[in-house]
């Protein structure tokens, strides 16, 4: 199994101090890259996004991607550090993108809304979840448990816009269209065509 | 006193092991390569 050094280091001294068997390294060595490499392209993204100003709407869609990929999966990179480049600029330009539109008018603003959901729900039923070489999901059962939670999301999802709505919160049309564009990529990087997208990444 | 440190960071992080082996992937868009033990 391939992992970062800097992630075998950490494991194998934390195993020497605690005198743990060969297995139990690996299972560290996953763990330590899993946290580092999240953390760190969490941190990095909510910088940019409080760099350009739109660090309540980076925010939003980073708990959305959080929440959605959790248990519907998607399509990954091959490469840690391109991964990192992508999570790092995706979610600031959904902000951005959603701070430019926030103005739109109610209706158009309301069919936006009422798409992203559609194409979420539409996409969880139809392919969540959808595992990587890496993480395979072996037993059927799991898999089952997994779209149904999936679903669950995507509508307490549409519930959160719902309630945001209503709510006076000078962020709240912001935030409802990051969550909306966030689950319209999430969709994407569940379909063929998102898998096809980061092949590309991956081929540059 | 530093043997039971590390011991208790080693459960800490074999406990997030199993919780994040769990989920489809996580927050970023890479996915390390999840030790056969911890598949189901």
């Amino acid at each position: 199994m391939s992992y970062l050094a800097f992630s075998k280091r950490w494991a194998n001294y934390l195993a020497v101090q605690t005198g743990l068997s060969s297995e139990k390294v690996l299972i560290l060595t996953y763990v330590i890259e899993v946290l580092a490499l999240n953390l760190l392209s969490v941190i990095m993204t909510l910088l940019l996004g409080l760099l350009i100003g739109v660090l309540p709407g980076t925010a939003a869609c980073v708990i959305t991607g959080f929440i959605f990929r959790h248990t519907a999966g998607g399509a990954h990179s091959n490469s840690p550090w391109r991964c990192g480049v992508i999570t790092i600029t995706i979610y600031p330009l959904i902000a951005l993108l959603a701070a430019s539109l926030s103005g739109l008018s109610q209706l158009y603003f309301d069919i936006l809304l009422a798409v992203s959901m559609l194409l979420g729900l539409v996409a969880v039923i139809l392919l969540a979840p959808v595992d990587s070489p890496s993480a395979p999901i072996i037993s059927p059962a799991r898999r089952k448990k997994m779209k149904l939670i999936s679903v669950m999301i995507v509508l307490m999802l549409a519930m959160l816009l719902l309630i945001l709505q209503r709510s006076q919160w000078v962020y709240a049309r912001q935030v409802q269209l990051c969550v909306a564009f966030s689950i319209i990529w999430v969709s994407l990087m569940l379909s063929k065509q998102g898998y096809q997208l980061i092949s590309l990444i991956d081929n540059i | 006193m530093k043997y039971k440190l590390f011991g208790f960071a080693v459960t800490l992080l074999l406990l997030l092991a199993n919780i994040t082996s769990a989920s489809a992937c996580f927050a970023g868009h890479y996915q390390p390569e999840v030790p056969e033990s911890l598949r189901r």
